[in-house]
């Protein structure tokens, strides 16, 4: 007899399986039909199953808990970051727990607060990495901590999975997991928009370190093929009160674009946008999901390009959200609330989905080779394939060698807008794993296997078309 | 390299100078250079953010209570510091006292305000235009603070009782008390002054800057260095210090690159220290 677990995590799910989307099944039927027969992507009954939850008891771990460490910024200027990872692994340990845990053990979480401190973030992943106790560990936040944690999570065979470190290479490292979008996904999707819309020039502000320097790297050997000049780098440092100085350079030197920072930072190259009268695009990862860029940029932000795993929260019509990351999202603002902004009435989920996933995603390979050791949970980590509809972030996971959950298929490039209802995002990508919102006609979408879309206005909506 | 640099020197450098001001208002009569002096400035954001951001408090509302807020902080600062250095008796009990309230200030609003940065409205969204270069009127009201600040603190120890008797215990404590000044009540007078003109131009400054609770201790440093730089004790030192090391970061960062301001600073400071030890407008009195 098929277990519940078999039936949502079994071997059906382990060969690819692409989502077809809300937005295919609701709204654009012709393109859904034609998209499954060509490509035999049918999401099975299964799919239906709530995707944020994990099973029932289905095999005896034989321990009593598993214990799951975070190290994050949970005060200070960035505690934005730390609080959201926390309060996302939570949500998901309780649903599990409720379920009856991970072979039978409960999830506890472990939180140190390394701050915005590289070393103290160090010594608490070092801390955890020792702790026999500890099964896995998110975190420490930021590619340069993470840097000198991963060490300690290597010699320890530590499995560990990042929800928020965009650069460096992860097959490095045995026992880490990437849960965020890797970097040269992110920026090629940023340089694909920004050729679709003659861009010619751009720069970088971003703080020193080991992620401006891969950003860096990558724009300077990537941008021609785009049709792009990149200007280059200006390095910035947390004790900056202003970035003024750093945009006025890109200004004089006519920059059409500028990548700010992922991190708390970049609010300052928002505010600096909007006392310079920047015309020209602010573009960033993840990061400006941050309502603190919104805070500063002001209405100026409107028009800043986001490129990041899914995150359909500003996308007001919930229908096209994702079916797990609406279950995870709505659960995080039933527990936590959302976070609001007192000038730009922006607002963010209280939680990350994309740390969610971490733990979602150790608890399908623990339970699929039903074992807590490491090195086993790991080989079945490599080969998942979880379908965009039952994560947590509502974006595929199948990790493959290379250790990143998301693969290029899973980044979109969001623009930021605003109108009299408030902030709100549109796709404009052309890459996106699946059109999640119809914004205009002739706008072009792809699904995940690549077939074209294009947006048209039918009996008065706006509905997505095989292209 | 464009106005606007200069223009964001002068702001940034004004901050400073205040701060370096509030730190000289306490520095006086108590020959404490306060460590804890940037929490003030913390707890001014953190009201503005709370009183006008949040609540939407009319503005004269808010400052009252900002006024009587810092004027209990300054007071709890003073106990705090002078408590355990009059009990001591050792000289260097002020160092530890004056971190120790750095921490218990930051941990407090830490625990308050776990996920926030405090930016809330301007209180004037009016831009003024100088050669091109933009000036906003929040901005330029924090300038005319420095420059008020700097004027009303010259004259309050020139021309008031209270003044004489900081400039008195400033020159020779011992003296001041056996002459009958009132030691003690100065001392708390010049924490709560200190506080509330750090707390105002904390209140003035986050809607512009960002401001995170823990960033007490960021402000006390550039305010302690444009102290260093301009002479310790020297309200004068104060403001042309606070304007160096702003004016200095913001044009060496367009010159150079954002990571050379910070070097610029302290390397100007090294530099002062072996040629002047004791800053611009620093007495040898004063650095004893």
């Amino acid at each position: 007899m098929l277990t519940v677990m078999e039936r949502c995590f079994g071997e059906r799910y382990t060969s690819t399986v692409s989502d077809g989307g809300n937005v295919f099944k609701k709204k654009v039927i012709i393109a859904a039909v034609a998209a499954t027969a060509l490509f035999g992507t049918a999401v099975t009954a299964t799919a239906a199953d709530n995707p944020g939850l994990v099973p029932k008891k289905v095999w005896d771990s034989k321990a009593d808990k598993i214990k799951i460490g975070l190290v994050a910024p949970m005060t200070g200027i960035f505690a934005v970051l730390g609080i959201s990872q926390r309060n996302s692994l939570q949500v998901v340990a309780d649903q599990i727990n409720a379920a009856g845990g991970i072979g039978g053990a409960k999830i506890e979480l472990v939180v140190r607060d390394g701050g915005l401190d590289p070393v103290a973030s160090a010594n608490y992943a070092k801390e955890l990495a020792g702790d026999s106790s500890i099964n896995m560990v998110a975190g420490p936040s930021i590619s340069s901590y993470y840097q000198g944690a991963a060490t300690y999570y290597e010699a320890a065979k530590k499995l560990n999975c990042q929800p928020a470190v965009a650069a460096l290479d992860f097959t490095d490292y045995k026992y880490a997991f990437r849960s965020q979008d890797y970097y040269k996904d992110t920026l090629t999707a940023l340089m694909t928009v920004l050729q679709k819309r003659s861009i010619k020039k751009f720069g970088m502000i971003y703080e020193s370190g080991p992620t401006g320097t891969d950003f860096d790297a990558y724009y300077t050997a990537q941008a021609t093929k785009y049709g792009l000049t990149y200007l280059g780098w200006e390095k910035i440092t947390s004790t900056a009160t202003s970035h003024n100085a750093e945009l006025q350079k890109f200004i004089d030197k006519g920059a059409e674009a500028v990548n700010i920072s992922n991190n708390a930072y970049g609010a300052y190259t928002a505010k600096a946008a909007k006392e310079l009268k920047y015309k020209g695009i602010l573009m960033g990862g993840s990061g400006a999901q941050n309502i603190a860029f919104h805070e500063t940029g002001g209405d100026d932000f409107a028009g800043t390009l986001m490129a990041a795993p899914n995150y359909q929260w500003p996308i007001r019509d919930k229908s096209l959200w994702q079916p797990g990351y609406k279950a995870h999202t709505e659960a995080v603002v039933k527990a936590n609330g959302f976070n609001t902004g007192v000038k730009s009435g922006a607002t963010s989920p209280n939680g990350t989905a994309i740390a969610a996933d971490c733990l979602y995603a150790y608890a399908v390979a623990a339970n699929k080779v039903r074992s807590l050791d490491a090195t086993k949970v790991r080989d079945a980590m490599e080969k998942l394939d979880i379908p965009a509809k039952m994560t947590p972030s509502g974006v595929r996971i199948h990790p493959g060698p290379e250790h990143n959950l998301y693969q290029a298929d899973g980044i979109n490039v969001y623009e930021w807008r605003k109108d009299a209802k408030g902030w709100y995002t549109i796709e404009v990508n052309g890459v996106s794993r699946q059109a999640a919102a119809c914004p205009e006609a002739g706008w072009i979408a792809k699904t995940a296997t690549g077939s074209p879309l294009v947006c048209a206005k039918v009996s008065g909506k706006l509905v997505y078309r095989a292209g | 390299m464009s106005l606007q640099i200069w223009i964001d020197g002068l702001f940034a450098g004004s901050v400073f100078a205040i701060i370096a001001l509030s730190m000289t208002i306490v520095y006086q009569p108590t020959r404490i250079m306060n460590f804890a002096q940037g929490e003030g400035f913390i707890l001014g954001a953190a009201l503005g953010y709370q009183l006008v951001g949040v609540w939407k408090w009319p503005l004269i509302q808010s400052l009252v209570v900002l006024v009587i807020a810092a004027a209990l902080m300054g007071f709890i600062m003073e106990r705090m510091v002078m408590l355990p250095v009059q009990l001591s008796g050792s000289k260097f009990a002020w160092i530890i006292a004056t971190l120790a309230a750095a921490m218990i200030f930051q941990s407090a609003f830490n625990i308050k305000y776990v996920n926030v940065t405090f930016s809330y409205f301007d209180l004037i969204e009016k831009d003024i235009s100088i050669f091109g270069a933009k000036l906003s009127v929040q901005k330029l009201l924090v300038i005319l603070m420095m420059i008020i600040v700097f004027i009303a603190n010259d004259q309050f120890l020139k021309r008031t009782l209270w003044g004489r008797s900081i400039r008195a215990i400033a020159h020779n404590p011992d003296t001041s008390t056996i002459l009958g000044i009132p030691t003690k009540p100065v001392i708390k007078l010049a924490f709560i002054t200190g506080t509330i003109v750090i707390a105002l131009v904390g209140f003035l400054a986050s809607p512009v800057i960002i401001v995170a609770p823990a960033a007490g201790l960021f402000f006390t440093i550039q305010g302690f260095t444009a102290a260093i730089i301009g002479g310790v004790g020297s309200p004068k030192g104060a403001v042309v210090g606070g304007l160096m090391i702003g004016i200095l970061d913001s044009v060496v960062r367009s010159w150079l690159g954002g990571t050379w301001g910070l070097f610029s600073t302290f390397f100007v400071l090294a530099v002062i220290l072996i040629l002047k030890p004791n800053g611009f407008f620093g007495k040898r009195v004063e650095g004893r």
